[in-house]
């Protein structure tokens, strides 16, 4: 059979992309506002005690997953803070191609099964109600395939299906991750939220691409609509089973999310009782998904009337801090506006301002500097509903952001270890399957399973649950066995007659310019040297990266052979990146 | 959108029907088990109602809504296997 090519597609999809309806996503960063945050922004790193380099490498690290391609031209201030209102503008769009190009990778190991499942990653580009039909179908094969010849090979592909759908979150997420330009603002933001409102692949593999999309369409909104738009959406209804939840039973679990993690974020009861759990969850009731049935699916958020609970509420009152919310009994025609009203309530909620801002102060300055978190709580920023756009302003602008004492300070999640790493030598196997599951491989392993986070609470942004001997361990085995030198170019050599050399060839110039020295100077040609792979990584030249054992990379002895350097240029390369500076952002 | 792409595209993988199903596959034995699962999926959202409407008789005049949205949970819940509530919450917190 004859199959489209990934550059045919590729092509195709550029072609049509121009007529792609306009998206309607709000802006995080206004037209009117821009000027103004520029100047800001360029106030705030210049007050910086940081150097230029070390400014973009803060930024590659804090608003992306490190730095790809070794373009130095053009750096300013200006430029940096200008490039970065760029992305923040452009953070709720949908990458265009990267979600395409995955979607029509074949996967040459597959070649006994249908068609549609030759190509593992193909939910990335799939609308829900596609990717739910495809599950859908191969689980009712199966099902009703026992006692048939059928049964074994019907349940094979049911597997299959169904896994392919499970891991489109974590595959998505790091493969935009690792493809996207420098300072890719929307991927962390959306990282960010969707590890925020946690639904697992496990659960709803029909429904987690499109979920990841939708959170990232509401992520410059205001965050009353990114609730809406996480707790409206058929993954949460189902991850914790609001669908199901109605009047006469209700179901109290993404009551209980909603304020002990969505928007409070309290789990010792200041704000909220248990009693305000159940009045919640019964304000709730009625919030369902539907389209699921039929020859045409169409699932979505639909709120039953039907299963609604009227009776009236007078809530939070009784916790120590509670702020009371009360509602009548509910009046027919006006059923839906009840929930709505409790969720513009929890939105304002000065807990609700507290917790987001300080967890987006963790992710992006790695601290949560009162003075940060009360500015971008305040009702000049946050506003009634929350503000996205002006949060994340607040938070980029201010000082401590820029700090030098932010800078190198916080361990890089497994996420971001193994794709700044992958950025930095443009591994060449980034855009296949192999090096996709390698990645979520490396990951999952190091306590990140992308996509697959089982509780509600997500991955805990917290260090200390990923370094620590045994990682430490698994990243060194891995750069030593999957990172090599091939991609690395090097441009040497004279003006009048430069050349650029990558793998064996880069591995002989570095062993002939090491041969001409001797003691001192041959520590200085040394430094000088990892001077410049760190140059062609992207990466600052500061001294803890520069010395310890990324210094003496050149002079170990299990590089040499045969009375010479073997492989030098690849030896510096893993001490780099094993080097413990790299280890932080 | 794939499925568009491919549709504008002479010998696109996703075009092919004619794909060779492996010997001791039957298309025929599949289309009918999935056509049991539907049947079994609508008798069993037809029981559970039934079951509700027992116990909540004032009801009775939803029944016919009642069946839609069980039938459409039903489809979910069979996809949503070892969903991970039951392990979080336990039975005790699912009123």
């Amino acid at each position: 059979m004859r199959r489209a090519t990934l550059s045919t597609l590729l092509t195709l999809a550029a072609l049509l992309a121009p007529l792609a309806p306009s998206t309607v996503e709000a802006q995080c960063l206004p037209t009117s506002e821009r000027d103004a945050f520029v100047a800001e922004l360029a106030a705030a790193m210049r007050a910086s005690d940081l150097t230029l380099p070390e400014l973009y490498d803060h930024a590659a690290n804090r608003l992306g997953y490190g730095w790809r391609g070794d373009d130095r031209s053009g750096r300013s201030v200006d430029a940096l803070a200008n490039a970065i209102a760029d992305r923040l503008r452009g953070a709720a769009a949908r990458p265009t191609g990267i979600d395409e190009a995955l979607a029509t990778m074949p996967d040459p190991g597959r070649g006994d099964l249908p068609a549609e499942l030759q190509y593992p990653f193909r939910a990335a580009d799939m609308t829900m109600a596609e990717s739910l039909e495809e599950t859908r179908r191969y689980q009712d094969a199966a099902r009703g395939a026992q006692g048939t010849p059928n049964e074994r090979e019907a349940s094979r592909r049911r597997a299959i299906s169904m896994n392919d759908h499970r891991a489109i979150g974590g595959v998505v997420t790091f493969n935009q991750a690792v493809r996207r330009p420098n300072l890719d603002v929307g991927t962390v933001l959306r990282e960010f939220w969707f590890n925020h409102f946690n639904v697992s692949g496990r659960d709803v593999p029909w429904a987690i691409a499109d979920y990841q999309r939708a959170i990232r369409r509401a992520q410059c909104s205001t965050f009353r609509e990114l609730l809406l738009a996480s707790g409206r959406h058929p993954a949460m209804l189902t991850y914790l089973n609001q669908r199901r939840s109605r009047a006469g039973q209700i179901n109290e679990n993404y009551a209980r999310e909603l304020l002990e993690l969505h928007t409070f974020g309290d789990d010792r009861f200041l704000y909220y009782t248990q009693r305000d759990i159940v009045g919640v969850a019964e304000i709730l009731t009625g919030w369902t998904v539907t389209g699921t049935t039929g020859a045409t699916l169409d699932p979505r958020f639909l709120f039953r009337g039907s299963l609604h609970d009227r009776s009236a509420q007078d809530l939070f009152g009784a916790a120590p801090r509670g702020v009371r919310f009360t509602l009548p009994t509910g009046a027919a025609g006006a059923l839906e506006e009840r929930p709505e009203a409790l969720i513009a309530y929890l939105a304002g909620h000065v807990a609700t301002r507290r917790n987001i801002c300080g967890k987006l102060a963790m992710r992006l300055l790695g601290a949560r500097p009162a003075a940060v978190v009360n500015a971008c709580a305040a009702d000049d920023v946050w506003g009634e509903e929350g503000d996205l756009g002006a949060v994340y302003r607040s938070i980029l602008t201010s000082e401590e952001m820029w700090s030098a004492a932010r800078y190198g300070t916080r361990a890089k999640s497994p996420l971001e270890l193994i794709v700044s790493a992958r950025r930095a030598v443009d591994a060449p196997d980034v855009g296949t399957p192999a090096g996709i599951r390698l990645g979520l491989g490396f990951t999952a392993s190091l306590g990140q399973p992308l996509g697959m986070v089982a509780p509600p609470t997500g991955y805990h942004d917290v260090p200390a649950n990923w370094i620590g001997a045994s990682s430490l361990v698994l990243w060194n085995q891995h750069v030593f066995e999957h990172i090599g030198t091939s991609r690395v170019d090097m441009v040497v050599g004279p003006s009048t007659a430069r050349e650029t050399l990558r793998g064996g060839a880069l591995d002989r110039w570095v062993a002939d310019r090491l041969a001409r020295f001797t003691g001192a100077e041959l520590t200085a040609e040394r430094d000088r040297l990892t001077g410049r792979f760190l140059l062609e990584l992207g990466l600052p030249r500061d001294a803890a990266m520069r010395l310890g054992h990324t210094r003496t990379a050149l002079a170990r002895p299990d590089v040499t052979k045969s009375g010479g350097l073997a492989r030098p240029a690849r030896s510096v390369i893993h001490a780099i990146l094993t080097n413990s500076r790299f280890l932080r952002k | 959108m794939l499925a568009a792409l491919c549709a504008a595209m002479a010998g696109c993988a996703y075009e092919a029907a004619s794909e060779p199903e492996p010997a001791d596959f039957d298309p025929a034995q599949e289309a009918a088990a999935i056509e049991r699962s539907r049947t079994d999926r609508a008798a069993r959202a037809e029981d559970a109602v039934e079951d509700w409407l027992e116990a909540h008789p004032e009801d009775a005049p939803l029944r016919e809504e009642l069946v839609a949205w069980e039938r459409e949970q039903l489809v979910v819940d069979d996809l949503s296997e070892g969903s991970f509530s039951a392990v979080r919450y336990g039975f005790g917190r699912e009123q």
